[in-house]
């Protein structure tokens, strides 16, 4: 038996039709189909739906809480929650990427047209459409913020960035790990891993190394900072996550066989760029932004432009002047309560920012070298207010207790003629205490709904430290049982009363009993005054 | 489509595999028309088949498919651009529908147009009867319908090659029946491989058979041919003869015997299968090649 067979053919085939050009028009085919795929997935469907639902709650219930946004800071809170559409988009890209392994069509697909190599780039193109979108929403939350009435500063474009790249290099780890193993398993690992990473840098929210990873935000208890002092390398942490998902990619291409010049030129870019932005990351703040930072916190005059409303004249940093109209609201508040002489004189409000209230024991404000540089700058007794707004509604949160913190500065410059001036806690007594904190309270609706939220939770008395510092206010709980008892009462009527007997109320000498007479309301139980200081 | 089909050219093709020869010598030329594939299991019928369809490259030998080598990069990409194949166990993406499933092989076919996409889906599902369950998730679909989708996705883009690895397994005698008919169509002007244990398809289909036994052709030719390797050595019964190398019990009640008959058999015209099964039994008599 013959173990072969000759077949005659005496015609030439044909050559398979090729169409220049149709490889590359199949990868981008390819990555059409999984883009497509990709953003329908239920984990980025999910991980959008978690990004949106909090935004429409917001815009729904009339958002209390971002009225007043700092832009710049506003621009890298972007970022945290965009890292859920991250996660989303890792494994959904893991799983898209393990498809034919996963379903066995592998033995299939290594026969076609298009190698892994061109597979995995379709994978890695097809990311690019879930990163335009989470950038869209990143971009479309800072046109709300900055749309709001309140908002002031500065959008920090690369800080928005770094969330949509957050996305994409999520997705080009998950693409890469379904290049390394394919087991399923690993990628929800990695995702863990990324997850604990990001919370250990958050809770390090000081440490330079903690731009290494996804995001990099601050402490929660900072407040804002003027845009050229925040000294966050932005940039750097923008070339960061696009150098590590472009290297990502290269070696997810290089494991599909993908051996060509111009990927390694590509990947070796990547790669210096990658340790170049690590280097300028690590570096930290800058020396001169430290420097400059310093100079402000001692020096806001320096930097501040002034306008005057009415009588009194409101210094801030340029990117926080848009708050003046309602600085100016809560003064009028107060001012509209007392007597004409008091209500007409000049008055001072100074922006200013002091960051030694972060590291958990609050220190003193350099107060000497701010009222020195008052007298120079001819602003004497300059009430502080620092770069935090909020609404009283949403009280409870840093920004709405500013309010009340500076409506009893301000109050207590009205009321005594000076701002306070000890290092530590300045503690008001008798009348003089009631009447600060009354006026302070029912100034406006934000006023009374932030006073309101502190009383709840405070015991014992009420602390309104000044920036977070050492320094401020602080008010017993028998005073503050009196005001709760006024806020029930007419405010035309008690300020009537006030107007009337000023001079006693503000007089140190006056007791509390006097003034809850004076005010005509019962005197609150003299066993709130025990343990006072007073 | 080559309406000549694409000649493939195999001589001696080796393939270790762990370190046992799965393909040891092998060398055949195939043209236009359905060429059957037997083999008992384990005979290297896959690997010689995922060797033609590019998936692993040889240990030695020479391997020609349509003029092109397959061991240079651009010779495998121009055979994949006319190669269709379906692989033994074709996975599936189940929670795609058939329709979805055909544009994305489509795709890595390297048909880019989204309307010559579409056409071509709509007209590969209408050749294996689909046509009305393209919308239907393939998790949805019978084990039948599934693997005529696996021959749809094979035949997407007109291959002029055509492998097929047991594309009938699994399926009741109407699917098979029906899979003939679009085999035998498919073989008009193409180059079809079909791997099988069915010796019925290939008797239906095949104007040529490869026997494959341990990693050697042990036969190529006519199915005729094959048959005629019984010639004599098929007879019938009334009792089950102790001489037969093989023998069962027909419908008639009869016994069909394979060997040697003794003085004096009802001999029988032998089928292909008997030719085949006497063969491979020859094959294992002797331990040598035919």
């Amino acid at each position: 038996m013959s173990s072969t067979t000759t077949v005659n053919r005496s015609q030439t085939p044909p050559t398979p039709r090729t169409v220049p050009g149709a490889a590359r028009r199949a990868v981008i085919a390819l990555a059409a189909v999984e883009a497509f795929r990709l953003l329908r997935h239920p984990a980025v469907l999910g991980a959008f739906a978690l990004y949106l639902a909090p935004w429409a709650y917001e815009a729904s219930t009339g958002d209390a809480a971002h009225r007043f946004p700092v832009l710049q800071d506003a621009s890298w809170s972007s970022q945290p929650i965009l890292l859920v559409v991250a996660a989303g988009t890792l494994l959904a890209a893991n799983l898209a990427a393990l498809r034919a392994q996963r379903h066995g069509v592998a033995a299939l697909y290594e026969v076609l047209v298009l190698t892994k190599g061109q597979r995995t780039t379709a994978h890695l193109l097809s990311l690019l459409p879930v990163t335009v979108l989470s950038g869209a929403v990143a971009v479309g939350r800072m046109f709300y913020l900055a749309g709001k009435a309140g908002a002031v500063g500065h959008v920090q474009p690369l800080e928005v960035a770094a969330g949509p790249l957050c996305v994409l290099l999520a997705g080009v780890i998950g693409i890469l790990l379904a290049r390394l193993s394919t087991s399923a398993a690993v990628a929800p690992l990695a995702l863990a891993g990324l997850g604990i990473m990001s919370f250990v840098a958050a809770v390090n929210n000081t440490a330079s190394w903690r731009w290494l990873g996804l995001i990099a935000i601050e402490s929660e208890i900072a407040a804002p900072l003027p845009a050229d002092l925040a000294g966050r390398p932005a940039g750097a942490h923008a070339l960061w996550l696009s150098a590590l998902a472009v290297l990502l990619a290269v070696v997810a291409l290089m494991r599909s066989g993908v051996r060509s010049l111009t990927l390694k030129a590509t990947g070796s870019l990547a790669l210096v760029a990658a340790v170049a932005a690590a280097g300028v990351q690590l570096g930290g703040v800058p020396a001169s932004t430290l420097r400059a930072r310093a100079e402000a916190t001692r020096h806001p005059v320096k930097y501040e432009t002034c306008s005057t409303i009415g009588n009194v004249s409101y210094c801030s940093f340029p990117d926080f002047s848009g708050w003046g109209a309602q600085w100016a609201h809560v003064a009028q508040g107060i001012l509209s309560r007392t007597p004409p002489d008091v209500s007409t004189a000049h008055y001072f409000i100074r922006q200013r920012i002091f960051s030694g209230g972060d590291a958990g024991t609050p220190l003193p404000p350099p107060l000497s070298t701010w009222q020195q540089d008052d007298l120079a700058a001819h602003t004497p007794d300059a009430v502080t207010v620092g770069t935090d707004w909020g609404e009283g509604s949403a009280a409870g949160d840093r920004s709405s207790d500013a309010v009340i913190d500076f409506a009893a500065e301000f109050a207590f410059r009205v009321v005594t003629g000076k701002v306070p001036g000890q290092s530590r806690l300045t503690m008001l007594c008798r009348s003089p205490s009631v009447l600060v904190l009354w006026l302070a309270a029912q100034s406006t609706a934000g006023t009374q709904d932030a006073f309101m939220s502190m009383v709840r939770r405070s015991s014992g008395g009420l602390s309104l430290p000044l920036l977070g510092s050492a320094a401020g206010l602080t008010f017993n709980a028998r005073e503050e049982a009196l005001v709760l008892d006024l806020l029930h009462r007419p405010a035309g009527e008690v300020a009537a009363r006030v107007r009337a007997s000023w001079a006693e109320l503000a007089a140190s000498a006056t007791s509390t009993d006097r003034a809850a007479e004076i005010l005509g309301v019962p005197a609150p139980d003299r066993a709130l005054a025990e343990g006072s200081r007073c | 489509m080559s309406d000549l089909g694409t000649p493939v050219r195999a001589q001696d093709v080796t393939l270790a595999y762990r370190g046992r020869p799965a393909l040891a010598g092998v060398s055949f030329e195939l043209g236009p028309g359905v060429t059957g594939l037997l083999g008992p299991n384990g005979a290297g019928k896959t690997t010689l088949l995922r060797v033609l369809a590019t998936a692993i490259a040889p240990s030695s030998g020479s391997l020609s498919i349509g003029g092109e080598d397959p061991a240079s990069a651009h010779g495998r990409l121009s055979i994949r651009r006319r190669l269709g194949y379906l692989p033994q166990d074709p996975g599936f993406h189940l929670n795609f529908s058939a329709f979805d499933f055909i544009d994305y092989i489509a795709i890595l076919k390297e048909i880019t147009d989204r309307s010559r996409r579409r056409a071509e889906a709509l007209r590969v599902l209408e050749a294996v009867g689909l046509a009305d369950h393209r919308s239907k998730r393939i998790k949805t679909l019978s084990g039948g319908m599934r693997q005529r989708v696996a021959l749809a996705a094979a035949i997407v883009g007109d291959p002029a090659l055509l492998i097929l690895d047991e594309p009938t397994v699994g399926l009741d005698p109407e699917q098979r029946l029906r899979f003939r008919e679009l085999i035998a169509n498919l073989g008009e002007g193409r180059t079809v491989l079909l791997s099988t244990h069915q010796t019925e398809d290939v008797s239906a289909l095949c104007r040529r058979v490869i026997v494959l036994d341990r990693g050697r052709v042990k036969f190529d030719g006519e199915p005729a041919a094959l048959a005629t390797v019984a010639q004599g050595r098929v007879w019938s019964s009334a009792e089950r003869d102790s001489h037969a190398l093989a023998g069962w019990r027909t419908g008639l009640g009869t016994f069909r015997n394979i060997g040697t008959p003794p003085h004096a058999a009802d001999v029988l015209e032998p089928t292909l299968e008997d030719g085949y099964l006497m063969l491979l039994d020859a094959t294992a008599a002797h331990g040598t090649t035919a």
